[in-house]
């Protein structure tokens, strides 16, 4: 977590054990976009904002219980992820979060020969830096859309470190996985990614 | 030394900062001998970078009215 993010948590935190509304809607703006994008990973997107908004309510209820053992944000993303892993079990949907996350070694696996050198090696983009990369805004939307059909776990991870940029230790805590799993998710997560952008390069198209 | 699908399984390690020291030199010395290697470090590292850019959506005021509807509600129905 960022310096200032935990400086506000501070300066929140006694209006927020007293249920100041002021502070409380601050918690709200600073957060519901993180939360959003952690519930979309697991519910999906139709029904992620209304995970979120039950998600608040039981954060509101328990607030005042907060001992502090994480930061704020981890625990309010971890009772986000509770409500939407809850919200699939009574739609009697595949628990994804739960199972063993099957998404394979990666596209790239198939670009190597027996001695595990490169046979089809990367080319040269034609944008190299990120911001030149983020001009482009179709390639902008194939990525949002290969994003969203990662497995849920590799999603959630992803979206967890990359996007909202939480501590490995964080993570684990949110989603309950262990620190090694973490890891081999996010980098498949990322290669996936990588070989679309690749793809795009090449192609121009998604 | 190190093959180059072993530098694709530990791209995100060595971004991340997650390698100890002779594991790093290890594969710092496979990327100064390998053109492949460097070129894909390069282009998955931008990637990663250009992800993290993307834009998140804020928060509008009616989602933050709609969260102290759902919490007023919760309270009538306990």
């Amino acid at each position: 977590m960022t310096e200032s993010l935990a400086q506000l948590e501070a300066e929140l935190m006694p209006g927020l054990a007293e249920r100041d509304e002021k502070s409380f809607n601050r918690l709200v703006q600073t957060y519901y976009g993180s939360m959003l994008g952690l519930a979309r990973t697991i519910v999906g997107e139709a029904i992620a904002d209304e995970v979120v908004q039950e998600a608040w309510v039981s954060i509101y209820r328990a607030l005042p219980k907060f001992e502090g053992r994480s930061s704020l944000k981890t625990w309010i993303l971890r009772i986000t992820a509770n409500e939407a892993k809850t919200r699939l079990r009574k739609e009697s949907r595949t628990i994804s979060l739960e199972q063993f996350d099957n998404g394979g070694e990666g596209i790239l696996a198939n670009r190597f020969n027996n001695q595990g050198a490169w046979q089809a090696p990367p080319g040269a983009w034609h944008e190299e830096s990120p911001e030149t990369l983020l001009i482009n805004t179709e390639m902008g939307d194939c990525i949002e859309h290969t994003l969203h059909h990662l497995p849920d776990l590799q999603q959630a991870v992803f979206a967890l470190k990359d996007l909202d940029g939480n501590s490995f230790e964080a993570i684990c805590n949110i989603l309950d996985i262990s620190s090694s799993n973490a890891r081999v998710l996010l980098h498949r997560a990322r290669v996936s990614l990588f070989g679309k952008i690749e793809h795009f390069q090449e192609t121009g198209e998604c | 030394m190190l093959k180059c699908k072993q530098i694709v399984a530990q791209a995100s390690e060595y971004i991340d900062g997650d390698m100890g020291l002779l594991q790093k030199f290890r594969f710092q010395f496979h990327l100064a001998m390998c053109v492949h290697c460097r070129r894909f470090v390069k282009n998955f590292t931008a990637g990663i970078e250009m992800i993290k850019r993307l834009p998140y959506d804020d928060v509008s005021q009616e989602q933050i009215d709609c969260v102290h509807r759902r919490i007023a509600q919760s309270k009538h129905s306990r």
